[in-house]
């Protein structure tokens, strides 16, 4: 074999090698693995699981979904531009959210915000009484979450803001897979970003530190 | 009369600049794997930001999520340890070569996004390095591309495992037998993997 032909052959077998040590760790590892078949960006719900949702009836009637509140000026060109996928759940602005959070109704629990970042970024700051809920681990958090969300009006679901759409993942798999009413959950697309830029208050600490 | 040889061919038989390709492209490439493969969900994000592969299927973003960071420490490993060397190497220029331009891409858009100087330009790219300023990565990258084609075609042995697996001498001792006259004007990868060591 020409020595062209043995460096291509060498990277091939780098590449095989690759193939069998990433699958091999990612279904060993407990925490933060990739489902290979699950397409995490196809957010939006079809008419036919539409149908079969609690509260198909009450969706048919309701308003249309707000518009998303248009990202606000990044001071830094850091922040990324918006690239997030059409979405089925109701969208709150900034207003609209920072109403909520006054809201004395939130301090009964009425009003839930749910973080749908992972460990290090949540414990490094959230909205204050947010809920924690990794959508890529939502095994570690879910029971807190329903728990929670059982007595609430209103599920409030973030993550970073911007090019950011776990919080539309989240919310998905809560409709989708763990029966939480459509009609309850708000997706807050300007997310963490965009409540910081505002001056809101912020609490740390409190995540559940599985990140390996 | 022995040959007189360049002194570029001199210093590249030493092994002393392949050597330190090695290290600095191994080391990176292990770095920058490692940090990926902590949390491959959020390198699964970073990827689709680029919407260089299609979400649909989903095999594309989440194969690519799975393997790309074993592959970069892998060959990082190869690289200094000397072990399938070359195909190491291309291996990563390849990947150099695919991710530089993509940055690149995503970062013209981000400027006609935000209306922002080039220069001004940074984002999380995915590497590993968390946000970055996009007009300095470009030119890391470049640089990691020229080792990555250099250790390709360095004629050197030197300090490889492989070599020491074969029991051969390594190709840049000063009192090795002068090669046979050559056509200089050709260089290609023939003579790399010859059994005789010049």
């Amino acid at each position: 074999m020409n020595a062209v032909g043995r460096t291509v052959l060498e990277a091939g077998l780098l590449v095989i090698l690759s193939v069998g040590v990433g699958f091999g760790a990612n279904q060993w590892r407990n925490t933060g693995s990739v489902q290979f078949q699950k397409n995490y960006f196809d957010l939006s719900i079809s008419d036919e699981q539409k149908q079969k949702l609690q509260g198909a009836a009450t969706l048919a009637t309701a308003k249309p979904a707000a518009p998303a509140a248009p990202a606000p000026k990044p001071e830094s060109p850091a922040a990324a531009v918006a690239h997030k996928p059409k979405h089925d759940f109701q969208s709150l602005t900034f207003g609209q959210v920072a109403e909520i959070f006054g809201d004395p109704e939130t301090g009964e629990g009425l009003n839930v915000f749910v973080d749908a970042r992972r460990d290090e970024l949540f414990n490094a700051g959230h909205i204050p009484n947010a809920v924690q809920c990794d959508p890529y681990n939502i095994d570690n958090y879910i029971e807190t979450v329903l728990e929670r969300a059982s007595g609430a009006a209103k599920i409030i679901v973030y993550c970073g803001g911007g090019d950011c759409v776990d919080s539309i993942l989240l919310s998905k798999e809560l409709v989708m897979n763990y029966d939480v009413p459509i009609e309850k959950i708000f997706v807050y697309e300007g997310g963490w970003t965009e409540w910081t830029t505002n001056g809101m208050s912020a609490e740390t600490g409190g995540g559940l530190g599985l990140e390996d | 009369m022995p040959e007189s040889v360049s002194w570029p061919r001199r210093f590249d038989r030493s092994g002393v600049p392949l050597l330190i390709a090695r290290l600095v492209l191994g080391g990176l490439f292990i770095y920058m794997g490692a940090k990926k493969v902590q949390i491959p969900s959020e390198f699964l994000k970073q990827i689709r930001l680029y919407q260089f592969l299609p979400e649909n299927p989903p095999f594309f973003l989440n194969g690519t999520a799975i393997v790309l960071p074993w592959l970069e420490i892998l060959c990082g490993v190869a690289l200094i340890l000397g072990l399938w060397l070359r195909g190491a190497a291309l291996a990563c220029a390849a990947m150099l070569a695919v991710f530089t331009p993509a940055i690149l891409v995503r970062a013209l858009n981000l400027k006609a996004e935000t209306g922002v100087s080039f220069f001004e330009v940074k984002f999380d790219c995915g590497c590993g390095a968390g946000v970055v300023i996009t007009w300095k990565k470009l030119i890391e990258n470049s640089l990691l591309f020229l080792l990555a084609v250099y250790a390709m075609f360095s004629r050197s042995t030197r300090f490889c495992l492989s070599t020491m697996l074969r029991g051969q001498a390594p190709n840049s001792a000063p009192s090795a037998p002068c090669p046979p006259k050559e056509d200089t004007r050709t260089t290609s990868l023939q003579s790399l993997h010859s059994p005789t060591q010049q």
